[in-house]
């Protein structure tokens, strides 16, 4: 395997729609009920553990473009190749690849068990299951550009549900909120990795940036990408801590929805059920993501063609969502995702960092002229 | 073409005249096919002036000087003599010289150019195309007189060859785009009756889409503006239907209209026009999530009126809303099929026997026909016949979708959609320019018409050689008020 690599112009995707893909890719079924996990560490100060996670992000997310920059053209899997060598290298990716797949199974899950519990509680996980991925693997097989592409319309036609805010807005305490900076520092920040399931999602640039036009605009798109995450974020979080007393929250599994439970319009009520549908638009760019990274790691590891690997990878995660877990398993699942998206997404990049200068210092980088072909 | 299957052609040709001119000799001969050529150039022109001259000594070349024919009249053999005289020659041939003469004359009947029927607009110029493939290009070219108007000629057909022709800017007109055109025109292996119709679905990008990929029109000034773009036009012999492209999906939803109404007038029409695509797709499958799966969403007043109307269905909503669409579809094919003096009947047939009949049988209720009908009008505004109909047609397992899977149905569906075109291209270039890729300064004449005076540069996607149609600051130099 090469370690940089040579994508041709028509696959390319330009600064500003990898911003999107790590802003798409962020935003997905955690925001849906994360105030709950995070206010049981931080109580009514959740907001401030939700800023101190947006910072985290955005140097994590500084350090992983570093670490990108110092090679040319070069993706995850062959940066862990050059820097632990073949065998190494070639284990830890695996691993990498096998964490981009559990984190797309883990997502498909939580939004089927969503539209179950919802809208269709008789609705069997095998055709829900099936449509999503039918619609992600119709999607993939376009390329990287029509993936970006579905991102951006995923965007377009779902950022407007923020102002639906509003209407619980309207029936808030503020007092809720005081008094500030009442939870000790500890709790903020255990809040703050209790913000990990929400967060992760811009690892993915790790492998979609040799693909990315004009790199040295990467910097700028993916921090404002996690900024206009964050600020989501931070609206939703305050806006439920201001509408829910603590102990309501506590009790709230998808508090996200029930917040749109608010909104009454003359001709629409219960629009919650829209925005669980609409949510599908929201999740499949993570899972397309997330399988399109791991089937390309298969792909740099082992030299398969993409569409072979996603002919394996498709029907796995397909037959593995079929598992059927209760709402207690699938609390525990989150949990200990959670942690390992910690590890994996939020302290290895740093490790991976410090590797990579250690290994510079000795020998520097190799050319792109030596690149394979993408 | 050999000579047994020449002389057969000669004598199963029931439409060839043979004129022996110099009898009793019997040395020069006249051959035309009476269905083609035009008699009153033989009998008023040619014939009087061979008798001016003595025949029976004068050899070819002295007939061709006096006839003053000069190289391109001659002939060679006979399959070429055949060629021309299908094509409406008048072919003169001498007993023992080594070449003929033909000399071109057109007795060909042809539509006269007419008002648009198809795509009519309210202002603007009212023109058409007709079948014939050099009045169309003479139409453009007389509008659009400059010698940077590139015109090539290409066959297309092994057999029975057809005449397609492709035009463009030079210098304008990106050259990666005509290469394609070209490419695919050339590799076509075709043996049918060829119309740009179905010369648009053989060098489609995708041919199993729903989605068309080549604008059709029967407008020399949408295909003059498109030219001015940097879009290409194909022309095909026989066909009133310019092709153009590379387009983009937002281009079918584009009259020629919007140029030549005041801006915010074109903007409002634009917008109203996508607002209807989306009204079209969406209403009926609302109705049927609604009513089958999602009813707690609706408001108790709205629900009670809704439950009153659909108390005497038997039906549940999706075999209803079915029904209804079917209906619609079967109307507008009939009214599509029927001649337009019996036209008429339709409307009646269909306004008041189904509407009002179908309501009182109890087979829907009042709300959907007014869905229903809401939806079908929508899909007329869109100013092309082609999308027009795709997106009728998407309607159906959008439908089915909400049947089965309620609002989340609908999502499926559009997310299909969504993915379907992002992944289609026109010419190799995107088909949801500027959406996607974007490029928000497309976007001014695209989801909006901005004012002229701001239409400063050619839209990128057609990626021309020259961006810059005016001087932008130079158009809108203003004068101090006391100056």
């Amino acid at each position: 395997m090469k370690i940089n690599l040579n994508v041709t112009k028509s696959n390319t995707i330009s600064a500003f729609l990898a911003g999107v893909l790590v802003h798409g890719t962020q935003v997905g079924m955690g925001v849906l009920g994360f105030q709950r996990i995070i206010a049981k560490e931080a109580g009514h100060d959740a907001w401030i553990s939700v800023i101190l996670a947006g910072l985290i992000t955005h140097v994590t997310v500084w350090i992983i473009i570093k670490t990108l920059q110092k090679y040319p053209s070069a993706d995850l899997y062959g940066i862990q190749e050059d820097v632990y060598g073949r065998w190494l290298g070639t284990g830890i990716s695996l691993l990498y690849l096998t964490y981009f797949f559990i984190s797309a199974g883990v997502i498909l899950r939580n939004y089927i068990e969503v539209v179950q519990t919802w809208v269709f509680p008789n609705l069997p996980t095998w055709i829900l299951s099936g449509i999503i991925l039918f619609l992600v693997y119709y999607t993939i097989v376009g390329g990287i550009r029509v993936v970006a592409g579905y991102t951006f319309f995923s965007i377009a036609v779902t950022i407007w549900l923020l102002c639906d805010l509003y209407f619980p807005l309207q029936y808030a305490h503020w007092e809720y909120l005081f008094p500030i900076m009442d939870s000790s520092l500890e709790n903020l920040f255990n809040g703050m990795l209790a913000m990990s399931l929400t967060s992760v999602g811009f690892e993915v640039i790790y492998v979609v940036y040799p693909f990315v036009e004009n790199k040295d605009r990467v910097n700028k798109s993916t921090q404002w990408a996690v900024l206009v995450t964050y600020l989501a974020y931070l609206l939703i979080m305050l806006v439920s801590l201001v509408f829910f007393s603590q102990g309501q929250l506590m009790r709230t599994i998808w508090a996200t929805l029930n917040l749109h439970k608010m909104v009454y319009l003359p001709v629409l009520e219960r629009f919650e059920l829209v925005v669980i549908s609409l949510w599908l638009i929201v999740i499949l760019p993570n899972i397309m993501l997330y399988l399109w990274c791991s089937a390309r790691g298969l792909k740099r590891l082992f030299g398969f063609n993409l569409r072979t690997s996603l002919n394996w990878i498709m029907p796995l995660i397909y037959i593995t969502s079929l598992t059927v877990f209760t709402r207690l398993e699938m609390n525990m699942i989150n949990d200990w995702y959670g942690t390992t998206s910690m590890y994996v997404a939020f302290l290895y990049p740093y490790f991976l960092y410090i590797m990579v200068l250690l290994k510079q210092r000795t020998q520097p980088a190799k050319s792109t002229s030596k690149g394979e072909s993408a | 073409m050999d000579r047994e299957s020449a002389r057969n052609w000669f004598t199963h040709t029931s439409d060839l005249v043979t004129e022996h001119i110099d009898e009793p000799e019997d040395r020069v001969r006249l051959f035309y096919l009476s269905t083609m050529a035009d008699a009153k150039v033989v009998y008023s022109e040619l014939i009087p002036k061979l008798r001016e001259i003595c025949l029976e000594e004068s050899g070819v070349e002295e007939i061709a000087r006096h006839l003053g024919a000069s190289s391109s009249n001659r002939v060679f053999d006979e399959g070429e003599a055949i060629e021309r005289l299908l094509s409406g020659h008048i072919v003169i041939q001498v007993e023992d010289s080594s070449y003929g003469l033909s000399f071109p004359s057109d007795g060909t009947v042809g539509r006269s150019i007419q008002a648009p029927e198809i795509e009519t607009v309210v202002l603007g110029p009212q023109i058409a195309f007709v079948e014939e493939l050099n009045v169309n290009i003479c139409i453009i070219r007389k509008y659009m007189s400059t010698p940077r108007l590139f015109h090539e000629r290409l066959s297309v057909g092994k057999r029975i060859p057809m005449n397609v022709s492709i035009l463009y800017l030079s210098g304008t007109a990106d050259e990666e785009n005509v290469n394609t055109v070209r490419q695919r025109i050339d590799d076509l292996e075709l043996d049918t009756t060829l119309d740009s119709t179905i010369l648009a679905q053989h060098i489609a990008d995708n041919e199993k889409s729903l989605f068309p990929t080549l604008q059709q029109t029967e407008r020399p000034d949408r295909v003059i503006h498109g030219l001015r773009q940097g879009q290409i036009a194909i022309l095909v012999e026989g066909s009133p239907f310019a092709l153009l492209g590379p387009t983009t999906l937002l281009q079918f939803f584009q009259s020629p209209d919007d140029y030549y109404l005041r801006w915010s007038l074109a903007t409002f029409n634009r917008l109203m026009r996508i607002f209807a695509m989306i009204l079209s797709l969406m209403l009926t499958p609302i109705y049927v999530a609604a009513l089958t799966y999602h009813y707690e969403m609706i408001p108790a007043d709205l629900l009670l009126s809704l439950a009153q109307s659909r108390s005497r269905v038997p039906f549940p909503p999706l075999w209803e809303a079915i029904l209804m669409e079917l209906i619609i579809e079967l109307l507008r094919e009939a009214g599509a099929r029927l001649p337009t003096k019996v036209g008429q009947t339709i409307g009646i047939v269909g306004g008041i026997v189904i509407g009002q009949a179908i309501v009182q049988a109890g087979f829907t209720s009042n709300i959907l026909i007014i869905i229903v009908a809401l939806g079908a009008l929508s899909s007329f505004i869109a100013p092309s016949y082609m999308i027009g109909s795709t997106i009728r047609v998407v309607r159906f397992p959008m439908i089915l979708l909400a049947g089965v899977l309620g609002a989340l149905g609908i999502v499926v569906g559009f997310s299909f959609l969504a993915s379907h075109l992002l992944r289609q291209t026109s010419l190799g270039r995107p088909y949801m320019y500027p959406i996607y890729p974007v490029r928000f300064s497309d976007w001014k004449d695209g989801f909006i018409r901005a004012p002229l005076s701001s239409l400063s540069e050619r839209l990128k996607f057609f990626n021309p050689k020259r961006i810059s149609r005016f001087d932008r600051d130079k158009a809108k130099e203003k004068k101090d008020i006391d100056e």
